[in-house]
Parts: structure tokens; C-alpha cells; sequence
């Protein structure tokens, strides 16, 4: 009945921003990450990559509410880095990675449709 | 069924189908007299398995009994009802047989053998090749068919055991256990070999037995699974405690059995000797290695299958498990709901030992006058095990009673089960005498309860050997748990005989507890008019669940449905359909619940009133009536349902007009009572009596009065008493009316009869008439009747302030029927207030040093309530005369415009009376209170403290009375003068008695004041326990009783100690408004300075506190407003800034934190008291109600079936929720009183409740924050405190849920550590649970080793909140992880989890929580954490499951970082990891061992960076490199790793790179 519509999943509103940034002002190198319209599939992965940068203390993702589609990132790093960069750099690797996944799927792919088509 | 006999005897010779349908067809029948004897009428799987039957071969023209379908009602008398064959489990029924079915039964032995196996055939024919008989398993020709099973008791239960090995669906077990083994073992571990074969085997077929009931859907298996258990029990619950843990077992299969019962009939045949021979035999043959091996493995066996008794978490499993040994509730199997089922996973060990305790009365056995019969007659049958399991023979079928159910018919007695049974017996003398013995037992039952409750509550539970009998599990046995005898009741009132309906309804009258509840009920109206009566229905707490922090003292539900209740009503609303659909099993069920729900599901009002009508003997007719009382005081379904049950209360006021003219009949004291417990319950039908001039009907013989006290007294002794107690029952329901505000017009009818009664009478005349009591208690009633009146007076001053015409206006002008009375009111009052013309009073007043003889505390404490009462009525009126006494909080005092004579005229009586001691005072000498006389607050306070509870209560009412007054006139005396001229008032109070007046009279008696509270407050600490007892059940436990004996021990809520308790509460209260919270010493202190050294005068004021908490915990339902009051004085924000200071001093005092600033404004502390206050009257006070979506949600999932949900759906909505204007009774339901013991920790736990996230309040975190501010102070008051009363409030509660309420603070935010203060604060409570975590394990290490043993090292038992807590749990760690940014006390919180005395599964939901989310490295290092860091390594961790997750985080690479970080998880890890791996000697683990160094050093190979890390591992636990054993020992590590890695070359040469390096 009242429930949100369902676009609202997906679609930023207007006015405001993808991702906004907040830093921390209790701990040094740290700040929050709020990242309108998604959820865990991104929060996790998000998460796990930033676990693997040795720069990055704590990093972890929090739906607030099932009804607020929005997830916070929280990153602390070590003086080395910071929670910006080690938050570029981890979506930048992730892209890296994905399009390497896809990469090699496609080849794949097509490796396999060559040999269907040799078959034949 | 005499139809259906000759055809089954026409088929019986022909085919083994038809036989094999006989027998089905005797099991069938034998269900409905198994213990739970009408559940075979009515279950409902039953007549489909008939179908089913008939469609393999039984011919259609065999009906099967059909059950009926009807409510109950409808009552089978036996000679008109269906008959069916009768049945040897129903002896009563066979015996009512005619010869010819006798015939058959002899019949059938012969080709018995042959018939029993086939009905398992039926159902499962695959496994028929595996059937195998077992009939001559002891030698002894022992009968096979069920037919014979019915026939006796004793054989059915061998013959059960034949079907169940018999029973094909054994095969479907998973688990195939080589028994042999075991029985080897447990052979060897006990020498009582055919004891422990009894034990191995048997419950293992009831499993099987239970399974295969799940397995054949159908109404039978289930039903003779039940008897086939009920039958176990019964013998089985005498044998002691062993068994229980046997139970469980349920691998097995059939061919095991077979092997199992071959051992079984051969062990049976041997004498001690030969079984001792032959064991020694066997252990001479075998190797003694292997011995030790099936030695140990018999115990783990024994020990894991404790485990899965408590661990066992699937539904059926439970049930299989628990039934055995309890199966009194096994009748709740028939249930197909399970509502059963979910009831057991509140099976924590109380429970169990509970549930034991219950079933040890199933054996015991009762004379004819209710005594338990003693251990010599009884114990030497019980114990011998063998005699009682025995089959009849030719020998001992003498034996065979015919009324006896089960057991042994051989002893001497009755158990409760065989009295029930023998109520349907045929012959009405044995119905009757059946009847009489169940109303001894109960009786006993009650008696003993009470006199437990009586002697003393500390008593109790300290050692049940002392009273053999264990009578509370006697009373919840005879109620509980199965439904047969409210049943046997309901159908014993239907007799036709007069004896035995009047049997019936005496064991009614007891199992309704009436007698005992009457007489609470008796004592608590006793007091003023505020105190509210309760319903009796028993109740549950909802349960807790996450929403509310788990927190328990949720609110109270009815057990029964008030829905189901009365069935009908919605039947007449709803189609005709769901008529159908009511059965008899839904009366069972109900009863069970409920046994008085029960009897008025099955119509017990109408046949009540079908009695009543027909003019019946004056003790049935009086038994009567108070049955119906009992009912009314059910609940207010109940008492709505007799205000609605046809021409019932028509019938009962006739009873009444009856007898009006003669002398009055002791029914009328009844119709009266009921007239009343009904006006009491509903509002509108109090009304309805006033408009249709019952009230008038009733009230007619005040119009008859005693024109003189001569002439009652004249009228004989039991005349007197007779109308005695008719006039207070008359007086208290004119009361009810007056309450509700009808009525009072009547007034001046009754006013000039009433003063016969209200003046101080011929003293001497009385006594030696022996009326004293009679005639106080016409007295006592008056003047509660005239407080109720004065309650309704309009305030006196309430048109003056505003007109401001204060001359001329007297009393009498606007009000005149009430205000013109007031005058002749108090003047009487007052002749009661001269103590010395008061007989015994004022001899004991007169002289001090007289001691307080025993033999009149009767007439003390008749004339104690009479001034007590007059006490209240004088405060009622002056409560009137200075309305406005609330404003004194608001600091407003306003003035009285002109002082009414009475007050200080009763100020100076009570002050010329010697009511106070004014001696103390320093400002004034009065020579007037010599030391030789007491005050009468002394001897109060002195009978207070005798053990009587008529004198112990009213004197502690008198207390309270006397201190309101003493309060009232001096505010009015203060507000007076503070209108008129200060000097012209001082004036006219220039005597002494006026000075003291004049100071106050509370103020002059201060010093004795402060005795009386802390001599009561030293009496309450010892009573705060009281109702805490109460939740010891869940919904449907084992003692459904209503009023007395109800849930608790010992009568628990409904018993005169609570009343007692909850009167002294008050009494310490109304003190408390007087003398203030705080030591008036200690408030310039804290002032003065905040860092002085603590001194012991200061410890009364934290008495004070402390004493508070406890009353907190005493308030029942219906003490709202009394809580509010205690809160008011509690959450003051002078206490919170005394809280404060002592925290203060503490901090400094221990230098935990020195780094903490510990400073708090007056603003802090005055907020801390503002959301405390309202917090917690919002949490606990505010009572259930529903909203109007709510109850449109409910009436949309309305179904027919009205007990499937367990939603409480209210059918009269109707009418408004709210008692105050709707009823005098308080109900238990919907609201949640009394206060679990950590209640206060609601505050913190605010933060985590799930619903508020969405709608999260600022103010939530205030609350918080003020939350644990609060629970600090107390818990550092507790520290101070402790050495002066062990038993605090606050020490009192686990320490689980003071960690918990810690961790629900954090689980939805970490808010609360934003601020510093709280943090700190948050800080500091972690440290102090810190210190008891290790104080506890230390009292562990240091107890004895035997005691280690059976006590468990898990002291944290966090399960003990909820069960599904590792889910709590896993949802802390998500928080940590997500938000905390590794803020370290977050991480204590939740390294708390991996504390070595926390259970073991929740500390392993933890740490797979944590390793998945990657949050094991953000723990702070062990050194951080709570507590010493030992409690987390020591001892080292022996599970397997816990290990390998270790080792899995470890591989995974999760540890890693924390071995950088130096993390408590780290550490843990690779401590527990290396004790396992270099420290594991034993055989079984060595596998283990190796599989898990494998998996460590593969990883390692992959991971050469991580060197490091394995080299911690292997140099745990071990010192610097300069130890000269560290060499040795490193080097044996590394040969240990090396055998281990089992000649695998990487791993080795992994090895070789590490040894140079260690």
C-alpha cells in the first residue's frame, strides 16, 4: 500500500550526490562513505577489497534500514594512505579486476564457439 | 458397543486379516481408557485410520466407535452411552462388561500370540520378514495378544515391547549402534546388570516406539504410543535419576532389539551370582586394554547422550527424548499442533528437575484419607524392580484388580491416576469413595503447601528430604499435567446419586482452591479500600524476544484463550458449521491449560444451576455456590460468563429471599459473596444489580436490625457469628457499590443501624460472650465502608478558595447527605482513638516491660484492624478536608483558609494517646510520654515482628495508617497556619500537646520513625524474593491451578506472605514520603565537598536506596500508582547526585581510570532523573493495550479453529480495557508486574530494541546514557554495601545480564560511545564485571576438585537469556564490524564473548561471526580486554568444532593482520592451536591432532610470508630462548609437527627450513 516505489531502489534522486563523504572527526583517517541506492552486493565487495589493501585499518558497510536504500562505508587507514585514496584505489582495483573476470569469460566464451564452430 | 461384539467374535476364528483386524480393533478401543481416557473418544485421527483400516480388510459391516463430536456437555452416563469392549487399561469399563465379553477375553489367549504382531503388518508389510516373536523371552508362558493386554495392566506393557520390536518402523532409524558394546560397558561401569539392561533397552523402544507413531500418521500409533510410554514411567519413575539420561536413546534397530531382548530373557533367568560369574568370564577372555576402551567409551556414550538431552533442538527429537520422563504431559502428544513441543525449549535444568519431581508422584500411593503411605508399604514393592514388572500368571492373577489402572494392584492404596480412574466406576459407593479420597489428597495437598508457606519461605527448598512428601509436586501433579481428572469431575457432577455429586463438588471446591483463596482474599479486604482485588486465572509471561532487549517481564497472558473459554458465544455469531469442529479434545486441551477454564468449557455453570434449582441439601448448596465464587474470581471471561448463564443468579437470589425472614443460613453469606466478587469484576454488572433491585433484595435485613448489642448478643453464639459475617459480606458488597459510586444514597438508611456497630462497645460484655472477633469485624467493615463513603465526599474547600468566604461556611451547605454526617463520623472515630479504654491494648501500652502473650494475639489483632480501619477512615475524610496535598511536590504549597475543628482534635488524641513517641525530640520535653509506657508505634512494631500473620498484618496496615494521618494533620495544621496569622495561630496552641501539634507530629516523633523504617526495611530485605519466583513456568507448566498453588512455590503470589510483604512496602513508603531518601548528614556532605572518605553513617543512606530497589520488585499487579511513588522517591535528582559522588569517591578511591574526569552538573544529574523516571513508567507500567488496527488484524485472521493461534484474542472488546472505571479487580494479563530482577537495565538496553531503530528518538540515547550512569552508581553502592547484605538487589542479578544489557547498548549503534562521559562510564562498568568475571572463576579454581566436576565452568551461561542468543550475538559482531572503526571498548564488549567461561556455542557463533567478517584483527590485545587475560586461554579448549574454526581462520589468512595488531584473537588462537597440538596425549585425539597440523603447515607452504606467524604457534607458551629448557622442548615440538605431517615431503621440508630458526 504505502510502500516505496519500487525505482527508488535504483534511481538517485535528484539533488543528490552518488556517494557522499563525511570525515571522522575523532579519529584520524577516517571517514564514513554514504553511497546512495545500493546494498550489500556492492557494501561486501566493497569491504573485502578494502580488507586486502595492508594501508587500510578498519573498513566495513552498514545497511541502516531495509528502507533506506543507501549503504555507509566506513574506512580507517594508516597515516600512509587515506580513507579517500584507499577508497579510489579499491574501486579502481575492483573495476580492474571485473573487467579482467570479463575479460577472460568472453575469451573463454569465444574459445568455446570456436571449437563448437570447428566442430561442425 | 454391544452391536459390534458379536460380528468381531464371528470373524476372530477365520483369518489372520480378521484377527489381525481384532487386534487393531482392541487397540483401538484400549486408547480410549489409556491415561489419557477421553482423548481416545476423541481423537481425530482415529476414525480416518479406521477408513484406512477398512479398505485392507476389515469388513464395513464392523462400526467402529464413532466419537462424538459435541462439546462437552453432553454427559455419557455409562448404562446409556455407547458401549465398547471393555478394556483391561480400563478396568471399571470391564467390569461393568457383561460375562459374555468376559468369555472372550479368555478366548483369545490361546491364539493370542498369533494375533498381536499383524496389526504392525498392516502398516508396513516390507518389514514383516523381520518380525520375529519374542514370546517366551522369560520363560514364563506369557500371553501375547493385545487382548490380554488389555485386560491387565501389568502384561500390557511386555506386550508392548513385543510390538515395538517387533514394530517395523524401527528400521527407519538412522543410527545402527553396536550395542553389544554398549551394554558391554555398561556392564562394566555398574555391577546392577539386569537394573541397566532394563534401562538400556527400554527407553530405546519407546523411541523407536515414538518414531514410528510420526511414521503411521494415524491416531493410533501416537494414542498407544503414549500408553506404551505411560506404562514405561510408571515403573520407571521410581528408579532413581539414571535412567533419565538413557532415555534419549533412540538409534536403534530392530535387529538390536532382537539381540537386546535375547540378553534381556537371559540375564533375567540368572541369579546375582551367575550374572557376576559370567561377567567375570567375559573379562577374563578379553584383553584388558580393550576393556579400558569400552570402559571409557560406555561413559562418553552416557555423557553425550546427556548432551543431546540438552542440546537436542529438532521438535520431535525433544519430544522423544523428554516424554519418557515426563510423560504426564505425554497427552499433549496427541495435540497435532505441538503446541507441547514448543513449550519444552524453555527445558532448562529447572525445568527437568522440576518435571522429575511431578512424576515421582504418579508412584505414590494415598490411603483413603489422603496421607501418603508410608516408605516401608510402598518402598519394598517399588524396589523391587522385578516383582513389579512381572506378567500375571497363574500364580499371582489373584492380584488383578480391576480397578487398578497400573502399577502394582498388589499394594496397599491408591495412586492419584487410579483414583481418578475409579471415579467412573460403576458402583456409585466407589465413585463416591474415589471422589472423597481425590478431595483428601487435594486437601492435603493444599494444607501442607500452606503450612510450607507458613513456616517460613527460607526455609523452603533447603531440604525436601526433611517432609517426605513432596506436596507442591503432588498438587501440580494432580492439576497438571493430565487433563483426567477435571474430565472425571465434570462427569462425576453429571451422577445421579447425591452422595457422589456431593463428593464432586467438595474435590471442585478444593481443586479451586477455594477455601485458601477465600481466606486471602478475606485478609486483603481487610485493608483499606485501595487495594484491589486480583483475578486468580493463571498466567505466563510473553515471551522475550529481541525487540524488547530480551530482556524478560514481559506482559502477562492468560494460559487459556478467554476465546476459548466459552465457545459458544462465537459459535452463535458464526455459522453452524464450525460447531463441528469443537471436540472434546479441545476441552482437554483447555483443562490442561486451565482446570478451571476447563470446567466451565464443559458446561459445569449450567449444571450448577440445573443443582441449584432443584432445591438441594444446604451443604451442596453451599459447595455450590462456592464453586461459582471460585469461577467469578477466574478471570473476567468467567464472570461475564455466570452473569450470562441463564437464569443462574435468578436462582441464587431466590436462595437467598428464601431464607431471608428466618435465621440467617449460611448460603446467604455465599450469595452475597458471589454478588459481590461479581460487582467487583465488571462494573456494568454491579450496575445491573442496583437497577434491578438486587441490591436492595440483599441489603433487606439491615432493616431487621439489633435494637441493642444485648440483644444480639442474646441471640446466641452462633447466631452472632452467623450474622457477623452475613453484615460484612452485606457491608463489603454495599462498599463495591459505593466504589463504583452507586448506592450512596442508601446512607441515611443504613447510617443509624451502622452506629449501633460504630461506637466502642461494653468491652467486658464481649469478651466474656466470646464475641469480640464477631463484633470488630462488623466494626472494621463499617469503617471501611465509611472511608469508601469519604473518599466520594466532594472536597471541603474546593468551592471556598474561589469565593473566598471562609466565615459562615459550614460543613453542611452544599453536600448535605455526606459532609452533615462527617461530624458524627469523626466523633465516633475518635471514641476508638482513647487507648486506654480499649481492652489489651492498653495493658500492653501501659507497660513496657510486659511481654506480648501468645494467647491473645487473636483479640489484639481483631482490635488492631478496628483501629486501623478507623485510622483509614479518618484519613479518607481529611484527605477530603485538604485536597490538595499533590501540590506539595510542585513546591506550592497552598494554604488552608480555616482549620476544621476535627483535625486538630484528632491530632491531639492521637498525641494524649501516646500513638507516638515524642520523646526522642530535642526541641521539647514532654513529660506527659513517661518512659514507662509505650507508644502504641512501638507495639506495633513489636507485634509486627511476632510470627502471627492476622497480627503481623494488621498491625503493619495499622502502621501505615497511623503514619498517613500523622502526615495529613500536619499538613493541614502547616496550611492553616500559613493562611491565618502565624502569631494568632501559635496562640491558641499553647498547651503542650498543642506545641507539638504545632511543630508536627512527624517531626516530633522523627526518631521513632526512623527506627520503624529501619526495622521494616531489615524485613522487606528478607522478602524481596518472594515473587520472583513466580515466572518458574512457561504456558501450559505442570501446575495450571488457580489462586493458591498457582505457578510458584508454595503458593507463591496468592499466600499471606506477599500480602504481608507488599504491606510493609507500602508502610515503608508512606515512611519514606516522610523521612527523605537521603540522610539528611550525607546531603551537606555531598555538598561540602565530593572527595571526603566514605564513612559508615553514610551507608544508611544507601540502605535506603537499596531498600527502595527492593520494594520495586515487591509490587504485584494492580500497583502501578505505589510504583510510580517509589520511582518518584528513587529518580530524584538529589539521589542521582548522590549516586554520583559515590562514584566519585570510588574512582578516586580504586585510580582505575584516573584519566577520568568525573564531573556531572546539577543539570546532568537532573536530567539523569527526569528520563529515568519516565523511562521506566513507560517500559514496565504502562499496561497492554490494543490498538484498533490491532484488533481488526485479529478479527481477519479469526479462525474457526479457536485454538490454533496463539495470539490472545480478547472477545469482549467491547468494553474499555480500563480497570479504573470499569471493575475493583486487577487482572494479571496485559500488563507486567511484577518486575523481573534487572529490570532497571531497560534503560541501556533502549538502544538495541530492534522497533525504535526507525523512529530512533534523541532521546533514546539520554536514556541510555542516564541508564548506565544509574546502573554504575549502583553497582559501586553494591560494592560499598555488600559487606552489610549479602543478597542485593543488585549483586543479586546474573552477571550475564548486566554484560548483556552492555552489549544491547551497542548492538544497533555505538551512540553511546560517542560521548565521553558515558564512554568513560561504559568503561568503567566493563572493568567492574571485569573484576567479578575473575573473582568467579577464581571461587571455580579454588573449589574442590569433586565439586569441579558436577559444577560447570560456564559462568557465563548466556543462553539462559534466550535461547536463539548466538544470533544476538553473530548481530553484534555485524555492528562491530561495520561501524566501530576498532574502538577499543567495543571490542571488549565483544572479546567478552570469547571468554573461556562463556558457553561454548555462542562462543563459537562469535568467532565464525567475526572471521567472516574480517573482524577478528580489530579486537584489542589481551591485556585490554575484560578480565584477566587467563579466563581466556585457561583451560585449554578441548572441543573439536571450536578448534577447527580456530584453524580455519588461521589458513584463511584472517589471522594474519591480528598477529600484526597483536590481537586477543590472535593470541587465543594460536595458545588453544598449540596446547592442542604439542599437548595431545591421548589416542583418540592423536588423529585429530595430525589433520589439523596438515592443514596448518599446507597453508604455510602457500604462504612462506607468514613464517612468523607459525613460529609464535610454536613457540607458545613458551619462555625466552635463554630458558634451558626452551631447547629441549622447542625440539620437541618440532618431532611432534614432524610425525604428524605423516612423510609428506613439502611439509617436511617445510619443517627442515623452520628448525634452524627456532
Amino acid at each position: 500500500m504505502n510502500a516505496p516505489d519500487r525505482y527508488e531502489r535504483f534511481v538517485v534522486p535528484e539533488g543528490t550526490k552518488k556517494v557522499s563523504y563525511e570525515r571522522d572527526t575523532k579519529i584520524v583517517n577516517a571517514a564514513a562513505f554514504t553511497i546512495e541506492r545500493e546494498e550489500h552486493t556492492v557494501g561486501n565487495i566493497l569491504r573485502m577489497q578494502l580488507h586486502r589493501d595492508p594501508n587500510v585499518l578498519f573498513a566495513g558497510y552498514k545497511l541502516p534500514h531495509p528502507l533506506q536504500y543507501k549503504i555507509i562505508v566506513r574506512i580507517q587507514t594508516t597515516s600512509q594512505s587515506s580513507p579517500t585514496q584507499a577508497y579510489t584505489q579499491a574501486i579502481d582495483d575492483l573495476d580492474k579486476e571485473l573487467d579482467y573476470l570479463k575479460k577472460s569469460f568472453e575469451d573463454e566464451k569465444n574459445r568455446e564457439d570456436e571449437k563448437l564452430r570447428q566442430g561442425y | 458397543m454391544e452391536s459390534d461384539k458379536p460380528p468381531a467374535k464371528g470373524y476372530r476364528t477365520d483369518q489372520k486379516s480378521t484377527r489381525s483386524s481384532i487386534a487393531l480393533k482392541k487397540i483401538v478401543h484400549e486408547l480410549h481408557h489409556v491415561p489419557g481416557l477421553v482423548g481416545g473418544i476423541v481423537e481425530k485421527g482415529f476414525s480416518s485410520s479406521g477408513n484406512g483400516n477398512s479398505s485392507t480388510g476389515i469388513p464395513s459391516t464392523i462400526p467402529l466407535p464413532r466419537p462424538t463430536v459435541f462439546p462437552f456437555p453432553v454427559a455419557r452416563r455409562r448404562s446409556h452411552g455407547p458401549h465398547w469392549t471393555p478394556l483391561g487399561s480400563a478396568p471399571i469399563e470391564a467390569e461393568e462388561g457383561d460375562m459374555e465379553e468376559d468369555k472372550d477375553e479368555t478366548d483369545y489367549d490361546p491364539i493370542a500370540s498369533y494375533a498381536n504382531p499383524i496389526e504392525r503388518k498392516e502398516k508396513k508389510p516390507l518389514d514383516f520378514s523381520k518380525w520375529k516373536e519374542f514370546v517366551s523371552q522369560d520363560g514364563i508362558s506369557l500371553p501375547q495378544s493385545n487382548n490380554v493386554a488389555k485386560a491387565d495392566a501389568g502384561r500390557k506393557r511386555e506386550v508392548k515391547k513385543s510390538i515395538v520390536l517387533n514394530s517395523p518402523s524401527s528400521t527407519s532409524n538412522s543410527v545402527c549402534k553396536p550395542e553389544k558394546d554398549q551394554i558391554l560397558s555398561s556392564e562394566l561401569m555398574n555391577g546392577s546388570v539386569s537394573k541397566k539392561f532394563m534401562l538400556t533397552t527400554e527407553p530405546k523402544s519407546l523411541a523407536s516406539k515414538l518414531e514410528s507413531e510420526e511414521a503411521d500418521e494415524s491416531g493410533v500409533g501416537s494414542a498407544s504410543a503414549i500408553s506404551s510410554i505411560a506404562a514405561w514411567t510408571d515403573k520407571g519413575s521410581d528408579r532413581g535419576d539414571i535412567e533419565k539420561s538413557e532415555v534419549n536413546c533412540h538409534g536403534s534397530s530392530s535387529f538390536m532389539d532382537d539381540i537386546d531382548a535375547e540378553n534381556l530373557s537371559l540375564l533375567k533367568n540368572m541369579s546375582a551370582e551367575e550374572i557376576s560369574e559370567a561377567q567375570n568370564e567375559i573379562l577374563d577372555k578379553m584383553n584388558p586394554s580393550v576393556i579400558e576402551m569400552l570402559k571409557k567409551r560406555g561413559q562418553s556414550k552416557l555423557r553425550s547422550r546427556k548432551v543431546i538431552g540438552q542440546e537436542e533442538s529438532d521438535g520431535r527429537q525433544k519430544v522423544s527424548s523428554i516424554k519418557p520422563v515426563d510423560s504426564g504431559k505425554s497427552a499433549r502428544l496427541v495435540d497435532p499442533s505441538g503446541v507441547w513441543t514448543s513449550k519444552i525449549e524453555s527445558n532448562n535444568s529447572s525445568w527437568k528437575s522440576w518435571s522429575e519431581r511431578v512424576e515421582k508422584v504418579r508412584s505414590l500411593r494415598f490411603s483413603l484419607d489422603g496421607d501418603v503411605l508410608g516408605a516401608d508399604s510402598t518402598h519394598n514393592i517399588l524396589n523391587g524392580g522385578g516383582s513389579k514388572v512381572r506378567p500375571y500368571n497363574a500364580e499371582n492373577v489373584t492380584e488383578r484388580d480391576l480397578l487398578r489402572t497400573e502399577g502394582d494392584p498388589a499394594a496397599a492404596g491408591y495412586t492419584i491416576n487410579e483414583a481418578v480412574a475409579l471415579t467412573r466406576s460403576m458402583i456409585p459407593g466407589q465413585r463416591a469413595i474415589a471422589l472423597h479420597l481425590i478431595v483428601s489428597i487435594l486437601n492435603k495437598a493444599l494444607c501442607n503447601l500452606q503450612q510450607m508457606d507458613n513456616d517460613s519461605h527460607h526455609v523452603r527448598g533447603k531440604n525436601p528430604s526433611d517432609n517426605l512428601v513432596d506436596w507442591q509436586a503432588v498438587w501440580a501433579f494432580a492439576l497438571g499435567p493430565e487433563p483426567q481428572m477435571t474430565i472425571s469431575l465434570r462427569i462425576a457432577l453429571d451422577d445421579n446419586h447425591d452422595s457422589v455429586v456431593l463428593a464432586c463438588v467438595k474435590a471442585i471446591q478444593s481443586i479451586l482452591c477455594f477455601d485458601i483463596n477465600e481466606n486471602f482474599f478475606d485478609f486483603s479486604e481487610k485493608f483499606t479500600t485501595s487495594k484491589k482485588n486480583t483475578f486468580t486465572a493463571p498466567v505466563f509471561r510473553s515471551r522475550p524476544d529481541i525487540d524488547g532487549g530480551f530482556l524478560h517481564g514481559g506482559y502477562w497472558k492468560y494460559n487459556t484463550k478467554s476465546s476459548n473459554i466459552l465457545p459458544n458465544n462465537d459459535q452463535h455469531n458464526e455459522d453452524d458449521e464450525s460447531e463441528g469442529n469443537h471436540t472434546i479434545q479441545d476441552d482437554i486441551f483447555v483443562s490442561e491449560q486451565d482446570v478451571a477454564a476447563g470446567l466451565v468449557r464443559m458446561g459445569i455453570l449450567p449444571r450448577i444451576c440445573c443443582l441449584l434449582e432443584m432445591d438441594p441439601l444446604a451443604v451442596l448448596e453451599e459447595s455450590l455456590l462456592s464453586i461459582v465464587v471460585a469461577i467469578a474470581r477466574h478471570s473476567p471471561t468467567c464472570a461475564d460468563a455466570i452473569w450470562k448463564c441463564p437464569s443462574l443468579i435468578q436462582t441464587v437470589v431466590k436462595i437467598f429471599t428464601k431464607h431471608v425472614l428466618g435465621e440467617p443460613y449460611p448460603s446467604q453469606i455465599k450469595v452475597v459473596l458471589l454478588l459481590k466478587v461479581l460487582s467487583e469484576a465488571n462494573k456494568q454488572i454491579c450496575w445491573d444489580f442496583v437497577k434491578c433491585g438486587l441490591f436492595q433484595q440483599v441489603m433487606l435485613n439491615w432493616c431487621k436490625p439489633f435494637s441493642s448489642l444485648e440483644r444480639w448478643m442474646e441471640s446466641g453464639r452462633e447466631n452472632c457469628k452467623l450474622t457477623s459475617a452475613l453484615m460484612v459480606q452485606q457491608l463489603r458488597l454495599w462498599k463495591v457499590c459505593i466504589q463504583y459510586g452507586f448506592c450512596i444514597t442508601h446512607f441515611t438508611d443504613f447510617f443509624t443501624d451502622l452506629c449501633l456497630w460504630l461506637s466502642p462497645p461494653m468491652f467486658n460484655k464481649l469478651i466474656g460472650n466470646n464475641l469480640l472477633s464477631e463484633f470488630t469485624s462488623i466494626t472494621r467493615e463499617a469503617y471501611l465502608v465509611l472511608e469508601a463513603l469519604a473518599e466520594k465526599l466532594p472536597a471541603l474547600h474546593a468551592g471556598e478558595q474561589i469565593n473566598n468566604q471562609s466565615i459562615g461556611f459550614s460543613d453542611d451547605t452544599s453536600e448535605a447527605w455526606s459532609w452533615s454526617h462527617v461530624g458524627s463520623m469523626v466523633d465516633m472515630a475518635v471514641s476508638w482513638l482513647q487507648l486506654r479504654d480499649i481492652p489489651y491494648i492498653c495493658s500492653l501500652t501501659s507497660d513496657s516491660k510486659k511481654n506480648v502473650n501468645h494467647l491473645e494475639f487473636a483479640s489484639i489483632s481483631c482490635i488492631i484492624w478496628v483501629i486501623s480501619a478507623v485510622l483509614h477512615m479518618l484519613c479518607g475524610v481529611f484527605h477530603k478536608v485538604a485536597p490538595n496535598i499533590h501540590d506539595e511536590l510542585d513546591h506550592k504549597i497552598t494554604s488552608l483558609p480555616r482549620l476544621s475543628k476535627s483535625v486538630p482534635n484528632v491530632g491531639l488524641n492521637l498525641i494524649k494517646n501516646g500513638f507516638l513517641n515524642f520523646s526522642g525530640s530535642s526541641k521539647l520535653v514532654f513529660e506527659a510520654c513517661s518512659t514507662e509506657t509505650r507508644s502504641l508505634v512501638n507495639l506495633l512494631c513489636l507485634l509486627r515482628q511476632q510470627g502471627d500473620f492476622d497480627v503481623s498484618l494488621s498491625s503493619s496496615s495499622c502502621l501505615h495508617a497511623l503514619v498517613q494521618l500523622a502526615l495529613l494533620i500536619d499538613d493541614s495544621v502547616k496550611r492553616a497556619r500559613n493562611f491565618n496569622d502565624t502569631q494568632s495561630f501559635s496562640e491558641s496552641m499553647s498547651g503542650l500537646h498543642e506545641k507539638i501539634l504545632n511543630v508536627g507530629l512527624i517531626k516530633s516523633a522523627h526518631n521513632e520513625l526512623e527506627e520503624v523504617l529501619s526495622m521494616f526495611m531489615d524485613v522487606v530485605s528478607s522478602e524481596q524474593q518472594i515473587l520472583q519466583s513466580l515466572e518458574m513456568f512457561d504456558r501450559g507448566g505442570p501446575a495450571p491451578g488457580i489462586g493458591f498453588g498457582w505457578g510458584s512455590c508454595g503458593g507463591g503470589f496468592w499466600s499471606l506472605n506477599v500480602l504481608l510483604a507488599q504491606t510493609d512496602a507500602r508502610l515503608i513508603l508512606s515512611l519514606l514520603h516522610n523521612i527523605s531518601v537521603i540522610f539528611e548528614h550525607d546531603q551537606t556532605q555531598i555538598k561540602a565537598t565530593e572527595s571526603v572518605s566514605y564513612q559508615p553513617d553514610q551507608m544508611l543512606t544507601l540502605q535506603r536506596i537499596d531498600s527502595t530497589l527492593r520494594l520495586s520488585l515487591l509490587a504485584g499487579p494492580g500497583d502501578e500508582t505505589i510504583l510510580e511513588k517509589t520511582w518518584d522517591y528513587l529518580f530524584q535528582a538529589s539521589v542521582m547526585k548522590y549516586l554520583g559522588s559515590f562514584v566519585a569517591q570510588y574512582l578516586c578511591h580504586t585510580k582505575v581510570s584516573s584519566s577520568f574526569d568525573w564531573h556531572y552538573g546539577d543539570d546532568d544529574y537532573y536530567l539523569f532523573s527526569k528520563m529515568l523516571d519516565s523511562h521506566y513508567k513507560e517500559r514496565w507500567l504502562i499496561a497492554k493495550r490494543k490498538t484498533i488496527s490491532e484488533m481488526n488484524n485479529n478479527k481477519r485472521y479469526k479462525t474457526r479453529h479457536a485454538l490454533e493461534t496463539i495470539q490472545e484474542i480478547e472477545p469482549h472488546s467491547g468494553f474499555s480495557r480500563d480497570q479504573a472505571t470499569n471493575a475493583l479487580m486487577v487482572e494479571w494479563a496485559h500488563q507486567r508486574l511484577p518486575l523481573p530482577m534487572h529490570w532497571f537495565l531497560s534503560a541501556i538496553c533502549i538502544m538495541g530494541d530492534a522497533r525504535r531503530i526507525s523512529t530512533c528518538l534523541p532521546t533514546d540515547l539520554d536514556v541510555a546514557k542516564s541508564g548506565l550512569f544509574f546502573l554504575l552508581g549502583l553497582e559501586v553502592s553494591s560494592i560499598y554495601l555488600c559487606s552489610s547484605s549479602a543478597e542485593s538487589p543488585i549483586s543479586g542479578i546474573p552477571l550475564i545480564w548486566k554484560l548483556h544489557a552492555l552489549s544491547m547498548a551497542l548492538s544497533q549503534n555505538m551512540d553511546v560511545l560517542m560521548e565521553e562521559k558515558s564512554m568513560d562510564i561504559f568503561k568503567t562498568l566493563q572493568d567492574i564485571y571485569g573484576q567479578h568475571i575473575d573473582e568467579k572463576l577464581q571461587g571455580f579454581t579454588n573449589s574442590l576438585p569433586e565439586t569441579k566436576n558436577t559444577v560447570s565452568l560456564e559462568i557465563l551461561n548466556f543462553r539462559a537469556i534466550h535461547d536463539s542468543y548466538s544470533t544476538f550475538v553473530e548481530h553484534v559482531a555485524e555492528q562491530f564490524c561495520a561501524l566501530s572503526y576498532g574502538d577499543i571498548i567495543y571490542g571488549r564488549q565483544v572479546a567478552v564473548y570469547l571468554h573461556r567461561t562463556v558457553e561454548p556455542t555462542i562462543r563459537l557463533s562469535m568467532w565464525n561471526a567475526l572471521s567472516n567478517l574480517g573482524g577478528l584483527e580489530l579486537l584489542p590485545p589481551i591485556e585490554m580486554c575484560i578480565a584477566n587475560a587467563e579466563g581466556y586461554l585457561e583451560p585449554v579448549e578441548d572441543r573439536e568444532d571450536i578448534l577447527e574454526s580456530y584453524s580455519k581462520s588461521w589458513t584463511s589468512g584472517i589471522l594474519t593482520k591480528a598477529a600484526l595488531r597483536g590481537s586477543i584473537s590472535f593470541t587465543i588462537a594460536a595458545h588453544h592451536l598449540s596446547s592442542c597440538l604439542f599437548n595431545t596425549n591421548t589416542p583418540q585425539k592423536v588423529a585429530f591432532r595430525n589433520k589439523l597440523v596438515k592443514t596448518l603447515l599446507r597453508s604455510h607452504l602457500q604462504k612462506p610470508q607468514e613464517e612468523a606467524m607459525l613460529l609464535s604457534l610454536l613457540r607458545n607458551g613458551l619462555t625466552t630462548s635463554e630458558d634451558p629448557t626452551y631447547k629441549s622442548e622447542a625440539a620437541r615440538r618440532l618431532t611432534v609437527l614432524k610425525e604428524a605431517c605423516g612423510g609428506n615431503y613439502s611439509l617436511l621440508a617445510l619443517l627442515e627450513k623452520l628448525e634452524p630458526l627456532v
